[in-house]
Order: structure tokens, then sequence, then C-alpha cells
């Protein structure tokens, strides 16, 4: 850069402050108007102007700039333009600019007259998960809304991309009570082997990002073994933030053996404390792996041999995964995957662990501090449910209407085998449950690509939900939201064209709509990489999720045909095996709480520990499960009821059902179930209640539908409703039968 | 230090936002500002105040002079050596 360099000319605050007065109508005052009058020289030769901090630069002078270049013929160059707009000017109209630089153009606009607010607002929305906007560029367009007209779209984009910079970082953490008012709040327990407090911070800005409000409490230094065995009850996540010198300090003086030994017993410790946390808590634990590309290697013989401190890492990582896997309620974060961004010289900053025993740098911090806060919104919010897929160009090289099947590029050979790859990555996200719709403008025919052209990866009958036609890709989406059931919330939309992500964007801001890479050879990796995608856990479920729907397609197109409802229903020869709880359906179970939405009269979130807990004890809880299947297949798990018994009396803590079988009288059969279970049991009187949500009203009248009373209060919103055993009759359905299975 | 002297304020600005920062800390700085003025600046805030330094204005400060930042002056000093 040019030697330029007075102080007022790197100040950075933006125009309209008018500061940097003490430089008004001095010397550098009339260096600044030479170089603007001759700014067409300055623009052709990139001299003098790349100084200019334009901040500091009055609008009437940067305008004249703008006119001496028009005049002169000399079109304002790409950084020329930048640089004003990112010192908070409006430019000249008619310049080219890149779509980020738009954006910015439109804030300072804005910012400046108030103009075209709902316009900023879905232009803004549309940054919030666009990562490859300029870190700088974001930064100024979120400070200038903040400072001049803060909104909500302006705090989300703030707290989306504050990871990015530390000026937004700051930023944010002067908005952080405005940004998380409305937000729900999370209890959180930080504890590890070094100091944590410094933690914090990083931990409240990176939930906040997340949609959480995190209160954060401290455990006493040097306690975490002590946290784990002994889990208080009132957080809702413990946070384990795990470091090598903290954890397994070295010490040379005893011989290699020795030293092993020490770090191996610490490492029992936590095994077992580990393990006990996840027998007694409720909450879930956190925890990170060691980084392995920080550690402190020693040379070519440091994986293997026994005093090697990487040998040492990967043993105590493999030993915390091995017990996260046992376990129902504990989350390893990958520390190598959550630091990857950062140079690994700037994991640790040393002065502050002599310091302060503090293992981690401030970058390293908020980038682990992300990581946990994406385990933690998926923990509760769940992964994404569907995928919706574009064809042209995202599935395949080449436009199936223009160039024809055989053209289509997909298959072994380069470019063709990045698309291969990512179909592979689709299939991929099929195997763990996630539903794929197909999203194309084409003819009805592009579906039989998959069948005709010899490399494609995918099937037609991985698709879950097919919109291939020439609607507007919005309302295809909601038609296929409706079809499987699903909220917009819980869509995944990858598209290469950019108009279609800004259209869906505008017209469904709950569907997610990822910036894609344009170059498809960077596609499968970033797929890979989409956090929204990450299952929490497996289960049996999950990878035969998609053959679930078939069946469900299927019966679906039969209905058409099978003239009224009463006949589709006993044509659909319905089985419901209903089992108590055991451990292997468990997280399914769990599962089914965390996901399910319309069909769920209460909506407790409630976890596999407290879903354990209740089932435990025979004489005080009953957890039933329902599975169904019809002519067309397996429906699999799709209804479940937790209910506490107390003597005579028991309470349906909750009752849910997956949407795929909504309509058919499952649940009426299966509520009979539990009540005839739960008589069996001397149980007279059974309650439950009605907890209304945003998507739940369609089963306010369950209960009442089912023979319940409705009762008075409580002191829970929503209805109460009991049904009295004796005398009664229970509820059922002439379509479902009944197989018991203890 | 000579009473004129330690009476005047940072030359640097940012040093005023930092301690508004990490201290929540608005009053006047001058340059005889240290922990026995901000009850906030303890040991572990002292971190979080060399941290800011360090990213605000793109330095790395070393061991020795995060001992020797013990006031206001000292920060201006360190910038100063790092030709800031």
């Amino acid at each position: 850069m040019s030697s330029l360099s007075h102080p007022s000319l790197q100040h950075r605050e933006p125009a309209a402050s008018g500061r940097n007065e003490r430089d008004a109508g001095g010397a550098l005052g009339k260096l600044i108007d030479m170089a603007i009058e001759v700014a067409p020289e300055c623009a052709r030769r990139r001299a003098i102007l790349p100084a200019v901090d334009w901040s500091a630069v009055p609008p009437d002078k940067v305008a004249i700039m703008f006119d001496t270049l028009e005049q002169a013929g000399v079109p304002c160059p790409g950084w020329l333009a930048r640089s004003v707009l990112m010192a908070g000017h409006v430019a000249t109209e008619g310049l080219e600019l890149t779509p980020h630089l738009r954006v910015l153009q439109r804030v300072n606009r804005f910012a400046r007259d108030g103009d075209g607010g709902a316009e900023i607002d879905a232009l803004v929305a549309g940054l919030i998960e666009d990562d490859t906007i300029e870190a700088d560029v974001v930064a100024a367009i979120a400070r200038r809304l903040l400072e001049s007209r803060p909104s909500d779209a302006a705090r989300k984009l703030a707290l989306a991309h504050a990871h990015r910079t530390h000026d937004l970082q700051r930023i944010v953490a002067t908005h952080l009570q405005d940004c998380v008012r409305e937000l729900p709040t999370a209890h959180l327990r930080l504890t590890g082997f070094s100091t944590t407090q410094l933690f914090a911070g990083p931990l409240a800005l990176a939930f906040a990002a997340a949609g959480w409000q995190a209160d954060v409490s401290q455990s006493e230094y040097g306690t975490a073994l002590a946290e784990l065995s002994n889990p208080a009850e009132e957080h809702d996540a413990v946070i384990l933030v795990l470091d090598l010198a903290g954890f397994a300090p070295l010490d040379w003086r005893n011989p290699p053996d020795e030293h092993v030994q020490r770090w191996s017993e610490r490492l029992q410790f936590l095994g077992s404390a580990l393990t006990a946390f996840s027998e007694r808590a409720k909450a879930p634990l956190l925890i990170n792996t060691i980084p392995c590309a920080s550690a402190p290697g020693a040379g070519l013989l440091d994986g293997w041999h026994a005093a090697g401190v990487r040998r040492a890492i990967e043993e105590i990582n493999r030993r915390i995964l091995e017990v996260a896997a046992a376990s129902a309620n504990i989350l390893v974060v990958d520390a190598d995957v959550a630091l990857a961004d950062l140079p690994v010289a700037r994991h640790v900053d040393h002065k502050l662990w002599y310091y302060g025993r503090i293992a981690y740098s401030a970058d390293a911090a908020r980038a682990l501090a992300r990581a946990f806060a994406h385990a933690w919104q998926l923990l509760r919010r769940g992964p994404i449910k569907v995928l919706a897929v574009d064809f042209d160009n995202t599935l395949w090289g080449g436009v199936y209407g223009d160039d024809g099947v055989e053209q289509l590029q997909c298959g072994h050979d380069f470019p063709g085998n990045a698309f291969r790859d990512l179909q592979q990555e689709c299939l991929r996200l099929r195997n763990q449950g996630i539903l794929l719709a197909a999203l194309s403008k084409n003819n009805e025919d592009a579906m039989t690509v998959f069948e005709r052209h010899p490399d494609m990866v995918l099937r037609t009958t991985d698709f879950a939900a097919k919109a291939v036609n020439w609607s507007p890709k919005p309302q295809n989406i909601r038609e296929v939201a409706a079809e499987l059931n699903v909220g917009l919330d819980s869509f995944l939309f990858l598209d290469d064209s950019p108009q279609e992500r800004d259209a869906m964007r505008r017209a469904c801001p709950e569907v997610r709509v990822p910036e894609m890479p344009s170059d498809p050879a960077e596609r499968p990796h970033w797929l890979r990489r989409q956090v929204a995608t990450w299952p929490v856990r497996l289960t049996g479920e999950d990878s035969a999720r998609h053959s679930y729907y078939a069946a469900a397609r299927s019966a679906t197109e039969w209905k058409a045909s099978a003239g009224n409802h009463a006949e589709f229903l006993r044509g659909l020869e319905q089985k419901l095996v209903v089992s108590p709880l055991d451990l292997s359906t468990l997280p399914r179970i769990a599962q089914m709480h965390q996901r399910t939405n319309q069909f769920n009269l209460t909506t407790l979130r409630s976890t596999e520990a407290e879903i354990a807990a209740v089932a435990a004890d025979a004489t005080s809880g009953l957890v039933l499960q329902g599975r169904v299947s019809d002519r067309f297949g397996d429906h699999g798990i799709v209804i479940t009821a937790v209910s506490e018994i107390n003597g005579s009396d028991a309470v349906l803590r909750s009752f849910l059902m997956s949407c795929r079988v909504i309509g058919r009288e499952v649940e009426r059969a299966f509520l009979g179930e539990v009540l005839k279970q739960l008589a069996r049991r001397g149980v007279s009187r059974v309650a439950g209640s009605y907890i209304p949500t945003a998507k739940n009203a369609l089963v306010r009248d369950f209960y009442r539908s089912c023979g319940f009373v409705e009762a008075e209060g409580g002191d829970s919103p929503g209805t109460r409703w009991v049904f009295e055993i004796s005398g009664a009759e229970f509820p059922g359905s002439p379509y479902v039968n009944i197989v018991q299975e203890q | 230090m000579d009473v004129e002297i330690s009476t005047r304020t940072p030359a640097y600005p940012q040093i005023t936002a930092i301690f508004d920062d990490v201290f929540q800390y608005s009053e006047p700085l001058t340059v005889s500002t240290s922990p026995n003025d901000i009850e906030r600046w303890d040991s572990l805030q002292h971190i979080a105040l060399v941290q800011a330094i360090e990213t605000t204005f793109g330095i790395k400060l070393s061991m020795d002079e995060m001992m020797e930042i013990q006031c206001v002056g000292d920060i201006e000093r360190v910038l100063r050596r790092h030709g800031v």
C-alpha cells in the first residue's frame, strides 16, 4: 500500500459521525482535494487514492470525485468503489458493483435517508447464511445497520457472522442484550481442567448466534471430575472444555512408562466420571476432544512411541468417544474440526497458559464455543428432515431439457465425478434418515433421468417427494412440505442458481438456503460440513425412513382409487404392535420427542435419560410404543405414550405420533391399548393435558374424541382431561388390528 | 511521575474503547489510570485486556509486556515499541 498514512487517514469511523475535525481545512484536506481533482489519473495508476480514508472525507467531496471520473470517461475501479462504500458513503448511480457491495450501497443509503426498510430486511436476511460474503463487508453492513437503524434482521446478521471479525464481535457484544432478549434460555454449567472463565463470553455469543440466551455458571477451578460424578439438577447442559496440558500435565522426571501410567490413570478417572455422569445426569454433557493439530509433537515417533504426545491424545480421545457412544447424553465435539479454519499457531496463546492456565487462545475459544453451540442446537432442534434438491447443474452437469440424457455429466470421469459424488452425499443423508425431495424446473419426464442415465447414483425411489414442473419453487416446496407433513423450517434447499436461492429466501424464510459453492468440485465436501445435516444419534428408524415414506406414498396413491375413507382404511389392513419401551428403541422414542410437532399433545422435549427414568420402575411409570405396518409395508415405530402412575391415578406426560400415519385412526387404537394396560395395573383414573403450540392445533380435541372429560384448571397452560376407567368404553378403531408384544 | 504528564489523556483513542469494552469503564482515562482506579481490572480481566489490545492493534504481546502493563501509560509505551 501507499505510504500516505497520517493517523487521520487511517481513522475508521464512518463519515456521518463528522469526526476528524482536527484537520478540517488543513494540509491534509488540501492534499485530498488535489487527489480528487486528478482522480482519473490516480484511479488509472492506482496511486494516492488507495491511501485515503474516505470516512474522513465529507460526502460532497466524494460526489465531486465520482463526477470528475465520469467527465473524464474513466470507469470507477472496483477497489475505489469498495473503499468508498466501506467508509459509509453512497456511491454514484450506475456503478458496476458486486452483489454484496450492492447491498452495502443500499444499506448506506438507508442509513443516510431511511429509504426502503422492508427491502433492506429482505436483502439482509439473504446474507445470514451466505458465508461467501467477505468478512469486512458483512461487518460493515451489520455495524452500519445496528448503529443507525437496528432491526431483528440486522441483529441476526451480526450474530451469524460475529465469529468472523473482531469488529463484529465488539459490536455484537455491546448489542447482546437486545439480540438475545426474545430467545429461550439455556442454563449452562461450564467446567474444565484449566481456567474456563474466559470461555463464558464466547459461549454467550455462540449460543446467541444459534438462537439461545446462554446463562453460564462456572464450576470451581479443578473440580471437573467432581462435577461429572455429582451432576447438579438445575443445568440444561454441562460443557466440559478439555485440553491436554490441564488434563495430563507432562512430567519427564519419571521414566516414559510411568509417565504413560500417570495419564492412563487420569484417563480411567475421567472415563469413570463420564460413565457416572451418563447414568445420573438428566442434562446432556458437551465435551470436546483434545485437538491433535496443535499438540506439541516430538518428531517421527510421536504417533506410536509409548511416550508420544500424539499417541496419548489419540488414546484419550478414543476413550472419550467410546464412553459417549455407549451413553445417551454425552455429545463429543471434534476439536480438530472445530479449529480447522484457524492457523495452528493461533490455537494456543502460550503466555496466557503460563500467566493463568488459559488453554485456548481467544480465537480458539470462539471456534470451540461455536462448535458447542452447534451441538446444543442439534440436540434440541434436531437436524433437518428434508433435503430439497434441484436437478440441472446441481445433481448433474448440464440441462436435461437442452442436452438430453446422454450429454448430462455424472459418472466416473471429470467433471461428472464431482456431480456423482454430490449424489453420493445425498444418498448418505438419505441413509441417515433425511428425506430427499426433488425440486426441479423441468418437464415431468426429467425424473426418468435417474433410470435412463447409466451412471446416476440416485434412483427415482430414493426421493420421498417430487415436484418436477414449471411452477415457482417456493410454491412447490410448500406442497412437498404438506405432502410429507414436515414444517418448512426442517428443509434445506440445494440449488446452483443464485436467483432460485434468493427467491426461496424471500418467499420461504423458514427454509434453510445456504450459499452452495458455484464450483461443483467444492460441493460434496461442503455438504458434508453443513452442520444442519449432522445427526446427533442414529436409530434403526433413520436408515429405513425413506422406505416408510415410500409405503405411505403408495397408500396415498391407492387412496385416490379407493372410494370413501372408510373403504380406504379397511383396505389398508393396518397392524399395530404395542410393546413396552426397551433399550434398543429408547433412542428412537427420545428422537420422536424431539422431532414431533403436529400430533403431540404436550410437546415435552424429553431426553433419553428422562424417558428411561420413567420406564425404570414399573410401579410408577409406563412407556409404550407402537409399530405400524399395512399392506404397503412397514412404517416403523410411529407412536408412543409416557405415563406416570401414582396408585390408582395415572398421568399421560406425553402422547405423540409421527405425521406419517395421521388420519388412520392408529392413535385411537393405541390410546385404547395404553388405557387398558394402565387399568391392568390398578389405575382407575387417567389424566392428560393438551398444551397448545404453533403447530399442534390438530390434536386440540383428541382427548374429547376418545371419551375423556374436560377437567378444571391445573396451573399449566392448555386444557386438562380425565378418563374414568370404570364403566367407560375404551377408544379403539375397527381399522387397526392390535398385536400384543411383551 | 510528574503531575502534568500523569493527567494527560491517552494518545490512542482506541484505548478508551477497549477499557469500555473490557472493564465497562467509561470515565475519562489518563496515562496513570491503573488497577487502583478500576475495580474490575483484576488478574483475570488483565488477560481480556491484553487480548483486546492484541486484536485491536493487530500485534502480539510477550510475557514480559503482559507484566509490564500496570497502567494506561504502560500500554502506550508498549504500543509505540510495536510501531503502532
